[in-house]
């Protein structure tokens, strides 16, 4: 037998020996103070090692923890993003809604109307004109001097047509004169365009009183456009008492450069309208 | 730029983007963004067909007579040129829109939209001369610099 085995002999020995003094003391109560002093001696290390030990678990849960929360924030912000993109869908389609309901109300305060409507797919590029290209053309029934119109008021008339696409001559263009009258009063005159300003009503009988705020509505005369649509409102008047007529500046009731939709009066014809023909 | 305007005028992006090309490059090669321009501006516009492309040409032949390494580096120029260009234009467009009848009060046209459309367009032409700049070096061979 060689020492280091004679060693580990030897300490097998002892153990077996202070267990078997152990047992046989243990029950009667002999190696209480034993005991008790033992663990006064390793108390320390054992709460120290507990320590350890619990601040390893509160770790490994902190990394799970922060494992969780990195998925649910990446599941979050994926919720929000989706969450955007219907906020915004709905957005539009409240916008939507307005425009339909106000375009519907019109519509059935005026049921003699047939009323169809149309998007705005382009503007004129110009500064010298004012037009707009509408997504209806002669296959949708379209006309050239038909009137267009929002809920608010005229707009303008077409003046072009195409297949699919028709060109709106706007109120505010230096070319269009329309027959009106003041709500109020009932006196007539006649609305042109103006490049680069408000329309001017004009040939208004000097002893008609005329007033800003007073509705302009077209009177029907001569047949271009049905009565009583809104044209604007009057912002100021001028004219000398010795003058045969006063003028009076409207401010157009549609503001055109925001205009996505509008509608044709599709059973109204002109009477007489020198505009283009339809081009095939 | 309908949503875009100053006074009520928009910019002429399509004017200015014409004149920059025509003062970098020259009439040869400036006639073709000339044609191109003013066709797509014919199916646009309420007028009579084929007057935007008579005033871009016009002005696009006009502007690059004065092509030279000049108007290169300094921006002053291109600003004259700008506000001539848009004067031009629309008076071209003006007397299109009377040879075909329709109402043209001077006075107004000229108070009204021309002079702030020269504002404007002079306003935006440091950015559009910038930007075809750049795209004539991308573009262009490369200028020996002194």
């Amino acid at each position: 037998m060689s020492q280091s085995q004679s060693r580990v002999a030897a300490i097998i020995v002892l153990v077996l020996g202070i267990a078997l003094v152990a047992l046989l003391l243990g029950p009667s109560g002999q190696l209480v103070s034993v005991e008790h002093g033992a663990l006064q001696l390793f108390s320390p290390v054992q709460y120290a090692l507990t320590r350890v030990v619990r601040s390893l678990d509160g770790l490994r849960a902190v990394i799970k923890g922060m494992e969780r929360l990195q998925r649910e924030n990446d599941e979050f912000l994926h919720q929000i993003d989706a969450l955007r993109t219907q906020v915004e869908m709905l957005r539009e389609a409240q916008i939507e809604n307005e425009v339909l309901r106000e375009q519907l109300g019109f519509a059935q305060a005026h049921v003699s109307y047939e009323v169809l409507s149309a998007e705005v797919i382009g503007r004129d590029p110009s500064n010298l004109m004012r037009s707009l290209i509408i997504d209806r053309g002669s296959e949708e029934g379209v006309v050239p001097g038909m009137p267009v119109i929002t809920a608010r008021g005229l707009v303008g008339r077409i003046v072009e047509v195409h297949k699919t696409s028709s060109t709106v001559l706007l109120v505010t263009d230096a070319s269009s004169s329309i027959s009106a009258l003041v709500q109020r009063t009932r006196a007539t005159g006649v609305v042109q365009g103006r490049m680069g300003r408000n329309p001017i009503m004009r040939h208004i009988p000097q002893d008609e009183p005329v007033e800003v705020g007073d509705v302009i509505l077209t009177s029907g005369l001569g047949g271009s456009f049905p009565k009583r649509l809104v044209i604007g409102y009057v912002t100021s008047v001028t004219g000398e008492d010795i003058d045969l007529s006063q003028e009076a500046e409207i401010r157009p009731a549609v503001d055109c450069d925001s205009l996505d939709m509008v509608m044709l009066l599709l059973d109204f014809s002109p009477a007489d309208f020198g505009g283009t023909d339809v081009v095939p | 730029m309908p949503h875009v305007s100053v006074w009520g005028v928009k910019p002429d992006l399509l004017l200015l983007v014409v004149v920059s090309w025509n003062l970098l490059r020259g009439s040869g090669q400036g006639i073709l963004w000339s044609v191109v321009g003013g066709l797509s501006l014919d199916l646009l516009w309420g007028g009579p067909f084929g007057f935007c492309t008579i005033a871009l040409v016009s002005v696009g032949f006009l502007t690059g007579l004065g092509e030279t390494n000049v108007f290169r580096v300094s921006l002053v120029l291109p600003l004259v040129v700008a506000a001539l260009a848009t004067v031009c234009y629309d008076v071209i467009l003006l007397f299109g829109l009377r040879l075909v009848g329709r109402p043209v009060i001077w006075a107004d046209a000229l108070s009204r939209v021309v002079g702030p459309s020269i504002l404007v367009n002079v306003a935006v032409m440091p950015i559009v001369f910038g930007a075809m700049r750049w795209m004539h070096r991308f573009t262009g061979p490369e200028e020996i610099g002194w």
